[in-house]
């Protein structure tokens, strides 16, 4: 797609009715996502503590998913080491409720803290690296740091630790603290995207040569890219503590998280900002609906991945976008044969959509 | 932004949430006349061997309690809904599903996995939600440690690991060696509560541990640790290890030359994978249990005799099915005693349990453990036999056939 | 003691080159990095195993017909699934072996069980006196057939016409195309070869430890670390990678302790990786400099 980004309604010739539509469309847009939120805000009101737990569970996908997705979609660094910032993140709450007596809250942000820093020391050990070399290479340190943990006294080595019963908080706080978290995230990786530093990532992305030659500087672009997408996994990896209670090096730094991030985010649509938490949907849906059989659950998810990536492999929202598209034309062409629609619709897509993974 | 799309976005948002919804709507587990026990089990993964055993024990106990017309609760017959999902040995689906098996399936109480990395995970989700879980897990110092200010609603049934670790020793005692030990352990928890016993236990009966090796679970080579136990002139070889890491090292042993006398071998040894994959290398080899053929603790024998027809064959497998039925019994005998559903009651009539069951006698410390008594095993001609406390008709192999 | 680690470590290297090759083979060729290699490991020792329990040969004479049918599967994957990805970019064939990861090992669970099951022979069971050191036997041949394998690999593609197709499509798949190669042959070709290499190294992997439907994650993160080291893509790279790996874990074992082996191994990745992303030894497959 290689319709420019540009505002549509220089475009638009005045077709009173659909212009009436457009005006109508953000008051509509901005009302049901209110309700949307209104909605989630009063979750505890009418979810009974099982949903709750799910939801936080959702959240956190989505929290990771989008995170990993600032690094490795907008930013195509695509990292295989994110599991260190869970771990981090785990423990260092851990750490902080057991040895300080700081307040949780604090406990929690230093924690996405703690995180932010170890992907700046990890940023400027591996950002020279490009492709399968940073791939590899952030792997290589996530299996370094869960090793050195498994050995580490201080925080129980294989045993990991266990939090002090009175951090133990009721679900429906530790779902506000999700919910917020993703909430949080989502705007700032949105707003950060759409601004002239997501613009530049996204350059550096596309063709990290021709950015240079036009003055932009890769590496602190990249670095603080890794160190924003590691600040917000460290908080929820803060979060998967607290609800666990019980930390130990080999679920904590598991490579399970990674993965999760990577297969969510492809389903929904890589360097989309709905496609993770589409993908996040999808995913935890197939295992809730498939826990009674991990086999299939796993064999269904590796082939929904081969499929998507051969198929679609944009992932799941820009293909409902571009269906939604067709199906729009179609609506729009009864009122007025103009080729407004498709610009107004692809726009959005040059936007988030992203060229590399469709189209190289 | 183009407006149309970011409504469509926000209609797509509105139609995920309702998905969502719909994933999350629980259909709660409890009908009329139904309790339902739950447990995550690792059926699939690193632990699979065993966690089949132990779920063919619990649902062998819930068949029966059934088959009887149910259980009776305050003069009501309540049919029992055993609900079992496989955790693939990984620990954070454990938690996980501990969560659902309690809040949406409304478990009233949960039968526990093995391994601490498993059960303390579902432990802690057990204190959450305060409702009762009775595990069977090694060692029961690593559960303990995980809540010092003591567990509330837990309940473990373990080998008195102190005693477990003597006895090594005991059963070396039985034959004659220079009583130099070569110990290797991975560096799981079990494996450094264990290493650390026998350690402090050697000395108390004349053993020297003579090399110690820790490494990461996952270990191919031993040929560097094997050498140097050889060089270290030890004859008596004690290994905590998982399976595939002590097949790997029973092999590496037999190429290398190395002949320990007497060679124990916790946890690699506890199913019948054991001699498939080695055949005759595993012969000799030694493990601790709690229940053998020479039980004759009331319904044992009958227990058995089931599991060999469901094909669990080896002794050693039926101990686990056995283990697995006995902590359903104490379950059952509790909620019997409660006369009540109610989590809180069973938890309490679980602290009063003292009765014998298939496995042996069973009652909880103020620590809500059971340590109970361990007895060796050593595999002969493919099936393990007692060997300690010595049993008429069985002797000890020494030297461990399959390394001489 | 150390002269013996260095030696058992040389030898258990030569075990390590072959569970590397194919992989180096793929990212040589295709810049593919294939996070199934330890899935074609592992199937390999599966198949060998099957073969093995019905016919009752050799597990070592079975690989007659496991290499081949190897080859067929690696080739079909690169065919069907991975050529049209290509153009798409790395990312996307990361994603796609990935994918075949996940699938593989829920088969290999679903077919074979999930307990640990090895392969055996005789020679698994014995060792051979070197320099009046006992190394396993197993070892031993594993050296010899990392050898063979290179050497043999190399003869190939220097002075075959597919090794010559091979190479030009590696350095310039356009320019290969444009006199003639049919470059997506080629290409399967080319994975073909580097499954039915893996397949020695499963069956090695078998015989020498034990295998599970999820024990081969483990070997693609050391597959990893001996191409990092010999330089990704580099076939003689490989062999010296897989080596000194094998003698650097030993030594660090020894040195301080086998529980840091691991921990030793993945920063020692890292620090190649940050110093010298190239290697240490070699020029990538056909990528004449």
């Amino acid at each position: 797609m290689k319709t420019h980004p540009a505002s549509s309604d220089q475009l638009a010739p005045p077709v009173t009715r659909r212009q009436s539509l457009r005006h109508l469309a953000p008051w509509l847009g901005w009302g049901v996502l209110g309700l949307l939120v209104l909605l989630a805000a009063l979750g505890p009101l009418y979810l009974s503590a099982f949903d709750l737990v799910l939801a936080f569970t959702l959240f956190n996908y989505m929290t990771m998913a989008q995170s990993w997705n600032l690094l490795g979609g907008y930013g195509g660094q695509f990292s295989l080491g994110h599991s260190l910032f869970v771990g981090a993140g785990s423990y260092t709450i851990a750490v902080l409720l057991l040895h300080s007596g700081l307040p949780l809250l604090l406990d929690l942000l230093l924690s996405g803290l703690l995180a932010a820093a170890l992907a700046t020391l990890a940023a400027l050990l591996l950002m020279r690296l490009r492709e399968a070399y940073f791939s590899i290479g952030s792997l290589g340190l996530a299996m370094a740091a869960l090793t050195w943990m498994l050995n580490w006294s201080f925080t129980g080595a294989t045993s990991g630790l266990n939090l002090p019963p009175a951090a133990t908080l009721d679900y429906s706080t530790l779902y506000y603290l999700a919910l917020g978290l993703l909430v949080v995230t989502t705007l700032t990786i949105v707003l950060l995207v759409r601004s002239p530093f997501g613009l530049r990532l996204m350059a550096i992305r596309d063709d990290q040569e021709a950015a240079a030659e036009l003055g932009v500087n890769s590496f602190p672009v990249k670095l603080v890219t890794f160190a924003i997408s590691a600040f917000f996994v460290g908080l929820a990896g803060g979060l998967i503590a607290l609800n666990k209670l019980e930390i130990e090096p080999d679920s904590a730094f598991s490579m399970n998280w990674v993965i999760t991030m990577i297969i969510i985010t492809i389903i929904g649509g890589i360097a989309t900002s709905t496609g993770p938490l589409l993908g996040a949907v999808v995913f935890f849906t197939l295992q809730q609906v498939l826990q009674n059989s991990q086999a299939l659950s796993s064999l269904l998810t590796g082939l929904l991945l081969i499929l998507i990536i051969r198929l679609a492999p944009e992932g799941l929202w820009p293909l409902a976008l571009k269906l939604g598209r067709r199906l729009g034309e179609g609506l729009l062409s009864r009122f007025a044969h103009s080729k407004q629609a498709e610009t107004v619709l692809s726009a959005q897509e040059a936007v988030g959509g992203r060229s590399r993974l469709g189209e190289r | 932004m183009s407006t149309v799309s970011k409504a469509a976005r926000s209609l797509f948002l509105m139609a995920m949430l309702a998905l969502s919804m719909v994933a999350c709507g629980g259909t709660g587990g409890s009908g009329n006349q139904t309790i339902v026990i739950g447990a995550t089990l690792p059926l699939t993964g690193a632990l699979a061997a065993v966690g089949v055993l132990l779920k063919a024990g619990y649902q062998a106990a819930v068949d029966d309690i059934n088959a009887a017309g149910g259980l009776e609760v305050n003069g009501q017959k309540y049919h029992v809904n055993l609900i079992i999902l496989d955790n693939t040995s990984d620990p954070n689906t454990a938690s996980n599903q501990a969560t659902t098996l309690y809040l949406q399936d409304n478990a009233v109480a949960l039968l526990g996995p093995f391994t601490p990395p498993l059960v303390i995970p579902v432990s802690q989700v057990a204190e959450r939600v305060k409702r009762p879980l009775i595990s069977t897990t090694a060692p029961i110092e690593a559960w303990l440690s995980a809540r010092p200010s003591g567990w509330q609603y837990s309940w473990d049934v373990f080998f008195d690991e102190k005693q477990q670790t003597s006895m090594s020793f005991q059963v070396a005692n039985m034959v004659k060696t220079n009583k130099r030990v070569a110990l290797f352990t991975d560096n799981e928890e079990d494996g450094v509560t264990m290493g650390k016993l026998w350690t402090e236990e050697a000395p108390q009966f004349g053993y020297t541990i003579a090399y110690r090796a820790i490494f990461p679970v996952g270990t191919t080579n031993f040929s560097s640790q094997i050498a140097a136990a050889k060089a270290a002139n030890a004859e008596v070889l004690i290994a905590q290890m998982t399976p595939p890491d002590a097949m790997a090292l029973w092999k590496q042993m037999k190429a290398l030359g190395y002949h320990p006398i007497v060679a124990e071998s916790e946890k690699g040894s506890s199913t019948t994978t054991w001699m498939q994959a080695l055949g005759n290398v595993g012969e000799g080899a030694l493990i601790a249990n709690f229940w053998s053929r020479s039980f004759t603790y009331p319904g044992s024998q009958e227990l058995a005799a089931r599991a060999e027809k469901a094909g669990i064959k080896a002794t050693i497998e039926q101990a686990g099915y056995i283990m697995g039925y006995s902590i359903t019994e104490v379950l059952f005998d509790a909620i019997k005693r409660a006369d009540s559903t109610d989590p809180d009651a069973i938890n309490r009539a679980i602290g009063q349990t003292n009765k014998t069951y298939p496995v042996g006698p069973i009652r909880f410390g103020s620590n809500h453990a059971d340590p109970i008594r361990a007895i060796m095993l050593q595999w002969q001609n493919g099936d393990t036999v007692q060997v300690y406390p010595p049993v008429s008709g069985v002797s000890l192999e020494a030297p461990a056939k399959g390394l001489a | 003691m150390l002269f013996y680690h260095l030696i058992d470590g040389f030898f258990l290297g030569g075990l390590y080159v072959t569970i590397a090759l194919g992989l180096t083979l793929v990212f040589g060729v295709m810049n593919t990095v294939n996070l199934a290699q330890g899935e074609v490991l592992i199937g390999s020792a599966y198949l060998t195993y099957t073969l093995a329990s019905l016919t009752h040969l050799d597990p070592l004479l079975c690989l007659l017909l496991v290499a081949p049918i190897m080859f067929v599967i690696g080739y079909l994957v690169q065919r069907l699934l991975l050529n049209p990805l290509i153009p798409r970019g790395q990312e996307t064939l990361l994603v796609a072996t990935f994918g075949l990861l996940l699938v593989a090992e829920t088969l290999f669970g679903l077919i074979y069980g999930n307990n640990t099951l090895s392969l055996s022979a005789s020679y698994t069971l014995t060792g051979v006196t070197i320099f009046g050191d006992t190394v396993r036997t197993i070892y031993v041949i594993a050296l010899v057939a990392a050898l063979l394998l290179v050497v043999g690999t190399h003869l190939l593609m220097t002075y075959l016409p597919l090794g010559k197709a091979i190479r030009a499509a590696a350095e310039d798949p356009g320019a290969a195309a444009s006199i003639g190669i049919n470059v997506p042959l080629v290409y399967g070709i080319t994975f073909g070869l580097a499954a039915a290499i893996s397949a020695v190294g499963g069956t090695l992997i078998g015989l020498s430890f034990g295998f599970g439907p999820t024990t081969g994650s483990s070997w693609l993160l050391r597959s990893f670390t001996v191409i990092v080291l010999g330089g990704m893509g580099s076939l003689w790279g490989t062999l010296l990678g897989g080596l000194l790996i094998g003698v650097l874990e030993e030594v660090a074992a020894s040195v301080v302790g086998p529980q840091f082996r691991d921990l030793i191994v993945f920063a020692f990745l890292v620090i190649v990786l940050i110093v010298r992303p190239e290697g240490f030894f070699g020029q990538r497959v056909g990528v004449a400099k």
